[in-house]
């Protein structure tokens, strides 16, 4: 488990995190959402150790990251939106870096490395950016590991490579492995990411899971317009509107949505969802 | 589980990390320790140029000679700097790269293991490796013309004092003279070591010129010195001293060579162990 307290971080005199203070559960996928800026990179590279809280502490499995220590990078991976582009052929820089990570398997790399229909044998200096963080993303699974951090792994993939994506992000993580995905784009993982974190300026708007949100809010697919609605967009045959669910009933969250609403309506969905 | 040090873990890195010097360094290792046929090649090319009748010598071979040992230990000299000051920031100084330094930051091995694979690899592996093959070069240019006299591999080891020695066989290096041109060469190694993982642009210019500063501030502190100082009294002090140990006087000199060449390599070492705990991306 992840235990975030009273995190703060800035660049020079520029606060980006603030009085950040949550909890990353054990078996689930979070997807961390908000604006450019509002600091989603700055978290995840507080999170894997790459850079040290100004205020308050991040504590993985009891560990301090920043302290780097082996017994916690083995069960951590940081998957950047950039990565390089190493002149070795996409197998062999796997097997070098794999044996770092005690759970990694070369073999489960190439398996999800054909699901992503990459050849292993290319030369990673000479593919696409899209075929590259499809190298990465296949290693990072391969890796077994416990925590997953990644930033923007779908940014370069194409379409079917989107939805290889969600599938091996299902099938090739363990049950409790905790994975935090950076994103901007909600509708390429709406189907696989729950709980949410959503980042405001300094500050976490929510972090709930879908099943929470539902319970709370109702997003109505339908083609009547609701005074209350806390945001309303027009989509092809009808709207999708978000508001406070007063009679319990079902809908499927709809994240774009969601993340609108919140933004319009920060305090509302704030005292909403009890964060502090 | 063993956070500061695990042998199994050691060696693992200790070979990635040889890869991975390989893919950044190879190349100039390479070229670097093929400076000799390279300049041989140069040399008699351009000397039988314009020395003129080149058309002719071309059907009845080169008649100049090739590069003496002299020249040859010179160029040595050059190549080996210039390796030294450049070859660091090559090996090492992606670590200050947001890209690649992240990744290398969260490789599963501990900040003791990565550190001691550095040092061993660019103090120990890379100069031996370069110095093998210039060595090897060298001998092969004066095994294929015999004009060029002695290779540097010889070395004549009569451990004669100085690091040339110009008898009447004319100069050879001497075996004092090769451990302090390695332990010059270490002591730059290691100043330009922690210049790349300090400087994240301009790594080699920027030692250079904090290299400059720190220089002129000592000029400024011995000015100081010498102003309060009574020369005379320390001169016949020196002298006294120097008169007593005339028979280890070269021990005494090179110990003082390698205990200033010592504190540099700690005090580099301590600043690159620092750099490695506090830099963040």
């Amino acid at each position: 488990m992840i235990t975030i307290d009273n995190l703060a971080f800035n660049y020079g005199s520029i606060p980006v995190l603030k009085n950040i203070t949550t909890r990353l559960e054990e078996g689930r996928i979070y997807g961390l959402l908000g604006e450019n800026g509002v600091g989603k990179t700055t978290l995840l590279t507080l999170l894997c150790g790459l850079k040290k809280p100004l205020v308050g502490s991040i504590a993985t499995d009891g560990e301090d990251p920043y302290r780097r220590l082996p017994s916690l990078l083995q069960k951590q991976y940081y998957l950047p939106d950039e990565v390089v582009a190493f002149p070795l052929s996409a197998e062999q820089w796997a097997r070098g870096n794999g044996i770092f990570w005690p759970n990694y398997s070369q073999e489960k790399f190439l398996t999800i490395l054909k699901e992503f229909e990459t050849d292993p044998e290319q030369k990673m200096s000479r593919m696409s950016a899209g075929q590259l963080k499809k190298t990465y993303v296949s290693f990072a699974l391969a890796t077994g590991c416990k925590y997953l951090f990644m930033d923007e792994p779908t940014n370069g993939l194409d379409i079917p490579s989107k939805a290889q994506f969600r599938s091996a992000i299902m099938k090739h993580t363990a049950e409790d492995s905790t994975i935090v995905i950076s994103t901007h784009q909600v509708r390429d993982l709406e189907n696989i990411i729950d709980p949410i974190i959503i980042l405001d300026r300094q500050d976490v708007l929510l972090n709930t899971s879908l099943e929470e949100i539902s319970k709370r809010l109702f997003f109505d697919y339908g083609t009547t317009l609701h005074p209350n609605a806390l945001y309303t967009e027009q989509l092809p045959g009808g709207f999708i509107q978000v508001y406070p669910n007063t009679t319990e009933a079902e809908s499927k969250v709809h994240v774009e949505a969601l993340f609108n609403a919140a933004h319009a309506h920060k305090e509302l969905i704030k005292s909403m969802f009890n964060v502090k | 589980m063993n956070n500061s040090f695990s042998s199994r873990r050691f060696r693992n890195y200790f070979l990635f990390d040889l890869r991975t010097l390989r893919g950044n360094i190879g190349m100039m290792v390479l070229l670097m320790g093929l400076a000799p046929i390279i300049l041989y090649v140069f040399y008699m090319l351009f000397g039988n140029l314009f020395s003129g009748d080149f058309l002719s010598r071309l059907l009845t071979g080169p008649r100049i000679s090739g590069p003496s040992l002299g020249a040859r230990i010179g160029v040595f000299v050059a190549v080996t700097f210039i390796f030294s000051i450049l070859f660091p920031s090559r090996a090492y100084g992606f670590i200050t790269e947001k890209k690649a330094g992240s990744s290398w930051l969260l490789l599963p091995a501990s900040r003791s293991e990565k550190f001691i694979s550095m040092l061993l690899c660019a103090l120990a592996v890379v100069p031996a490796l370069f110095f093998l093959l210039y060595f090897c070069s060298d001998w092969f240019v004066c095994f294929f013309d015999r004009t060029c006299g002695d290779s540097l591999l010889t070395m004549k080891l009569n451990r004669e004092n100085g690091l040339f020695n110009f008898g009447a066989d004319g100069p050879v290096l001497v075996a004092n003279g090769f451990w302090i041109l390695y332990v010059f060469a270490a002591q730059n190694i290691a100043v330009f070591l922690l210049g790349g993982l300090l400087f994240r642009k301009w790594k080699v210019v920027g030692t250079i010129a904090a290299l400059f500063g720190l220089n002129t501030l000592a000029t400024v502190f011995m000015s100081m010195l010498i102003e309060n100082v009574d020369f005379q009294h320390v001169g016949e002090k020196i002298a006294q001293w120097a008169c007593a140990h005339a028979d280890s006087i070269n021990f005494w000199l090179n110990g003082l060579i390698n205990l200033k060449v010592g504190l540099i390599l700690a005090a580099c070492g301590i600043g690159i162990w620092f750099r490695l705990k506090s830099i963040k991306h």
